[in-house]
């Protein structure tokens, strides 16, 4: 038996998936010490990959060895970098304000443009074309069909809507009540919104049991492979 | 006679001579010997009185001899005719007629100039048509003094005789009695012969006044013995032995019955002068000249403090004279200092008495050397010694008329060699000066009077001091007239005079402010004089000429008016300055400070009204005001809080129920089953055969790719679930390599790339692709969405990265891209559900535009969030999870990672549906048998 780099590293991986799988007994250092090679390495990798993929090319390259152009350029992240840094002295905190304003600036704008041209308008032109039924009766998809699709989805949304509105009137007694529509309303919301919660349990188990049947697959080649020359 | 050895050849000489018969050398020491053993009292000290009396053993014998003749004389007078004697004492007001002087005289007297030089050099720089009202009252009143004096004298055959400097003037018994009565000094008569010469500029109302007594006199309007004197003094050689000014000739006429006689009723400082008149050969004026001569003199060149003293020397009789000479004897040295240089002035060179030379005052003593020798005058008009303001005058005054007033001041060896006695004089000024300092009535006038009066009133106070009795019988101011022991007692009881007349302070204050009271006064005083002086002295003046009555009544109320200026009164302390100046003369509140930097000034602005309100604030109430929906808004607020703070009551588990057995069995429920489906490879699920319409459109959108193509393919997953990416992505990816496109492969997340490549190895080892040719790694973009939009922008911006050395741009994989719609289709391999969303936002509003085709592949956490995106048309294909990765490879009639993993796949979620459905009957279970514990408990 050769003890191959592939065998090393699946010797290795077996043992930490079996650390992993150890956190079924409970928090112990087995678990610990396998959690932190992974941030480890993990954090390694990223600034490996930092610096090589983003900060050589972007910002050493052009100011050591680029035109005029590119050094006056360069000279703009670079001074946004250094007040950055200044965020990690607490007495220079405040001069890394600029550079943190700026990402935080560009950022927001970027998300808030993509949601309203990427999903608030798409998604509610979408819902309203459910009741297209001549693009269902194109697609073959029968009116009624559409119709109930089109109007459970409207149910879905308007009732997800109301059940997040925290509105209502003070009765004689001084406690604010819902009226009955809003509260069937909500009521019908809170089924969907549980059904939706139902759904991203059931996405996140199956990736979860698609994992675990990945690393028991890994597991049982390994030891396979052990024994099963 | 008294004889003088000479120190050089041992001849000895007469007395009186100041030089050796023999040797011609000095007989006597020089006075600046003397002044530097004697103690100097310069300007603002006090002086010390002396009690000369005690000394009388001490002074020479020509001046016992004055003494002892005058008191002879004394007696005789007062014998022969009291009556006459009384008269004298009251005819002043009948007689006021000064002598009148001609312009002769006064040409004469200007070529003796004044006796003091220091004032005759203020009296030249003074327009005379200009003199200020003060000045020409003051030369009324003096004119009016003088009137007492001169009618006595008017009738007298020995004052029109002649004097001259050697013939002593024919002394006859009216002469010997005003001699006795000692009424003015010598030097202040040298002071008023020296102001006659400017008599001639005195307002026409002085000259009126003066004109009186010219009827009285010989027809050139002088008396005979100033013409004499004036015809003497035409001839240089008269002239210069000669003054017009000779008030020491009282006491230095070389008459010596007529001094003996005298000696005695005369003051100590007038005794200190006698011995001129013994020891000089010349003969000094006659006493009649001096009356004659002093009053315009003294009126025009003489402060007020001067004029004071004149009166007192015309008025006082003989035997106040006599008592005031003793009074004299407490005179302070620098008092006696005023009075002597007059007698020097007046005596001719050869007869100064040594005595009078030692007693002067260095800045007196240096004007004689400079008048001596004009190149001292300098040097004497810079001592030291001189006052403040008499070193203002420029020393033009002094040199300029050097040549005419030498005659007036001895020449310094003449004075050296009048020093008779210097030890006993030595002595006489010691004592002088303690006397004075004991005096109590001296002390607390000089303690009332700020130091700058002070300065300025001790050259003035000596002569004052001895006659101010007299002198506030005419013209007492009220602060002299305040003084209870100046005035009445003098004329009741002489012996009071000696205390009232040691009182220098009070009479120099006076003086001073009645000579201040015209502008002339600054130029006299010179620039030192600060305005509030000069603003103080008129309205005492005017309360002079105003109530002349009251003042010599004495109003001792009078005196706080002008004690002390304002600012001088600012300077004390707060307390009492804030008492006296919170209201002003006019009744007007001043608001005075009390605290504070302005501390004791009146007169500064009030706090205004806003300023600082003293109302009391407002009571507001302390009970709150709360409506009932606000109660109950409390009261569901507390409600809240309560249940918070309440303890929970936590259930202590059993110890069978702590271990993790539960967990423990579903986990090995899945271990086995799932161990169990990949150990044995079964294949109990079938494959899915459900219609997925998102798989279906992605395997469509990929079939319709064009041959050749690049395809973008974003890894934005993690590596904890690349196992499901890697199941859902491979058989997308499989079918995309079989279409043959070019892959380039992106990142937003750093561990991105790696991923992919072992993704590329591991699921697509089979399609051979090789870096650079069949694929391009683009590596890691960051930004996050920000980088996602400036992909999308410019993918050759947005990545710089390069491969051996060269562009990955010029790579075959992106040969022909330069931007996104460039692709052939966009994939997206993602867990994320932001990740994936950001990337939908972004770039499905291009990619549409474009038709390009813009797929996903997602983890099955991320598909309920994703799918509503593909409904909705902006993504064109979804595989998402094992799920639909296993129903694509049915759809592609493919056998891979997807079937294999789907047996467990579905033994897995089918045993976490029993066991939900298990756990949920437990649960139910569990509950129903509480309810009907609880019912049968409650039954």
């Amino acid at each position: 038996m050769s003890f191959s780099p592939e065998l090393i590293s699946g010797l290795i991986a077996f043992l930490l998936t079996l650390f992993v799988l150890s956190y079924l007994i409970g928090d112990q250092i087995l678990f610990r010490a396998t959690i932190n090679i992974f941030v480890g390495a993990s954090a390694g990798y990223v600034a490996t990959v930092a610096w090589h993929q983003v900060l050589a090319p972007n910002l050493v390259r052009p100011l050591l060895s680029g035109t005029s152009a590119e050094k006056m350029l360069a000279i703009i992240p670079l001074t946004l970098s250094l007040l950055l840094l200044a965020k990690a002295i607490p007495p220079l905190s405040k001069l890394g304000t600029p550079s943190v304003a700026f990402m935080v600036g560009t950022g927001a704008a970027v998300a808030i443009g993509g949601a309203v041209t990427g999903t608030i308008f798409p998604q509610v032109t979408a819902t309203i074309n459910l009741f297209d039924m001549a693009a269902a009766n194109e697609r073959g998809i029968s009116s009624s069909v559409q119709f109930l699709e089109g109007g459970l989805m409207i149910l879905g949304t308007i009732s997800t809507l109301v059940y997040f509105q925290f509105t209502a009137k003070r009765g004689t007694d001084g406690t604010y009540r819902r009226n009955l529509f809003t509260k069937i309303l909500s009521l019908i919301g809170g089924i969907f919104i549980a059904i939706t919660f139902g759904v991203l349990l059931a996405g996140v188990y199956s990736a979860a049991l698609t994992a675990l049947i990945e690393r028991l697959d890994f597991l049982i080649s390994f030891a396979g492979s052990l024994w099963l020359p | 006679m008294e004889t003088i050895r000479c120190p050089i050849c041992g001849s000895s000489n007469p007395g009186t001579l100041e030089r050796c018969k023999a040797c011609n050398q000095i007989l006597r020491q020089s006075t600046t010997e003397l002044d530097g053993r004697a103690e100097r009292i310069s300007s603002g000290q006090t002086p010390t009185e002396k009690k000369t009396s005690e000394l009388e053993a001490a002074l020479p014998a020509w001046l016992r001899h004055a003494r002892q003749r005058d008191e002879e004389e004394e007696q005789t007078a007062s014998a022969s005719d009291p009556e006459e004697i009384q008269a004298q004492d009251q005819k002043p007001e009948e007689v006021p007629i000064p002598p009148d002087f001609s312009e002769e005289v006064e040409e004469e007297s200007n070529a003796v100039s004044d006796p003091l030089d220091w004032l005759a050099g203020l009296d030249s720089e003074e327009d005379e048509e200009e003199a200020a009202d003060w000045l020409v009252n003051l030369q009324g009143d003096l004119a009016s003094e003088e009137e007492i004096k001169e009618e006595p004298h008017a009738d007298r055959p020995a004052a029109d005789e002649p004097i001259t400097a050697n013939i002593p003037p024919a002394s006859t018994d009216e002469e010997e009695a005003s001699v006795q009565t000692g009424e003015l000094p010598g030097w202040i008569s040298d002071l008023q012969g020296g102001e006659t010469e400017d008599s001639s500029s005195l307002p026409d109302l002085l000259v009126q006044e003066e004109a009186a007594p010219v009827s009285d006199t010989d027809e050139g309007g002088l008396p005979d013995w100033l013409s004499r004197l004036s015809e003497e003094a035409e001839t240089p050689a008269a002239s210069i032995e000669t003054s017009p000014a000779q008030p020491v000739s009282v006491s230095t006429t070389d008459a010596e019955p007529l001094a003996a006689e005298a000696s005695d009723a005369l003051p100590d400082w007038m005794a200190d002068l006698q011995p001129i008149g013994e020891t000089t050969e010349a003969p000094p004026s006659s006493v009649e000249s001096k009356p004659e001569v002093k009053p315009t003199e003294a009126d025009d060149a003489l402060p007020d403090w001067m004029a004071d003293l004149q009166p007192v020397g015309e008025e006082t009789p003989a035997e106040e004279a006599a008592e005031s000479a003793i009074a004299s004897d407490e005179l302070p040295d620098w008092l006696s200092d005023e009075e002597k240089p007059p007698a020097v002035e007046s005596v001719p060179e050869e007869s100064q008495p040594a005595e009078v030379a030692e007693d002067l005052p260095d800045w007196m003593t240096n004007l004689q050397a400079a008048e001596e020798d004009p190149t001292l005058a300098a040097e004497a008009t810079e001592d030291d010694d001189l006052p403040d303001w008499l070193n203002t005058i420029p020393a033009e005054d002094f040199s300029g008329q050097g040549s005419d007033k030498t005659v007036d001041l001895p020449p310094q060896e003449n004075i050296e060699e009048e020093l008779a006695s210097p030890q006993a004089l030595e002595t006489l000024s010691t004592e002088l000066t303690r006397d004075a300092d004991e005096d109590p009535t001296l002390a607390a006038a000089e303690a009332e009077v700020p130091d700058w009066l002070s300065r300025m009133e001790k050259p003035a106070t000596g002569p004052l001091s001895e006659i101010t009795p007299a002198a506030t019988e005419t013209e007492t101011p009220d602060w002299i007239a305040s003084l209870p022991a100046e005035d009445e007692t003098e004329k009741e009881n002489s012996a009071e005079v000696e205390t009232s007349a040691s009182s220098p302070a009070f009479v120099a204050d006076g003086s001073f402010v009645d000579g201040d009271a015209s502008d002339d006064s600054d130029e006299i005083f010179g620039i030192e004089m600060p305005d509030w002086l000069s603003s103080l002295a008129p309205s005492d003046a005017e309360k002079v000429e105003k109530e002349p009555d009251a003042a010599q009544a004495g109003a001792p109320e009078d005196l706080s008016g002008a004690e002390l200026p304002s600012w001088v009164q600012a300077m004390r302390p707060v307390a009492s300055v804030v008492s006296d100046s919170s209201k002003s003369k006019d009744g007007e509140e001043h608001v005075v400070a009390s605290t504070g930097p302005l501390a004791g000034l009146s007169g500064i602005l009030p706090v205004g009204p806003g300023m600082g309100t003293k109302n009391k604030p407002r009571a507001h109430a302390i009970k709150l005001r709360v409506t009932d929906s606000q109660q109950s808004s409390a009261a569901i607020l507390e409600n809240l809080l309560a249940s918070e703070s309440e303890s929970s009551f936590s259930q202590k588990a059993d110890k069978t129920t702590s271990l993790p057995l539960l967990r423990w069995g579903i986990a090995l429920l899945l271990f086995l089953a799932i161990g169990y489906s990949l150990f044995t490879q079964t294949k109990m699920a079938p494959s899915p055969n459900i219609a997925v319409p998102e798989v279906g459109a992605a395997i469509q959108e990929i079939n319709q790719l064009p041959e050749a193509g690049s395809a973008l393919l974003i890894f934005d997953y993690e590596a904890a679930l690349s196992a499901e990416m890697q199941v859902a992505a491979a058989p997308l990816i499989d079918h995309l390599m079989l279409r043959g496109e070019k892959i380039a492969v992106l990142s937003t997340s750093p561990t991105g790339p790696a991923l992919a490549e072992r993704f590329l190895q591991e699921t697509q080892s089979s399609h051979a692709y090789q870096q650079g040719i069949d694929y391009v790694n683009l590596g890691y973009l960051p930004g996050g969405a920000s980088g996602m939009l400036s992909f999308i922008s410019s993918p050759q911006n947005a990545i710089a990265a390069q491969l051996n050395g060269a562009s990955v741009w010029d790579l075959a994989p992106l040969a022909n891209i330069t931007n996104l719609t460039d692709f052939s289709v966009v994939i997206v391999l993602t867990d994320d559900v932001e990740r994936g969303r950001s990337w939908i936002e972004q770039a499905s509003a291009t990619l549409n535009a474009s038709a390009t085709p813009f797929l996903m592949a997602i983890s099955a956490q991320a598909e309920p969030i994703i799918y509503p995106y593909f409904a909705s048309g902006q993504v064109d294909g979804l595989v998402s999870g094992l799920s639909g990765g296993a129903t694509y490879e049915r759809l592609q009639g493919q056998s891979g990672v997807g079937r294999k993993y789907w047996d467990a796949y579905s033994i897995g979620l089918l045993l976490a549906e029993i066991l939900i459905v298990v756990g949920a009957t437990i649960n139910l279970l569990a509950s129903l048998r509480a309810r009907q514990k609880t019912d049968e408990d409650e039954g």
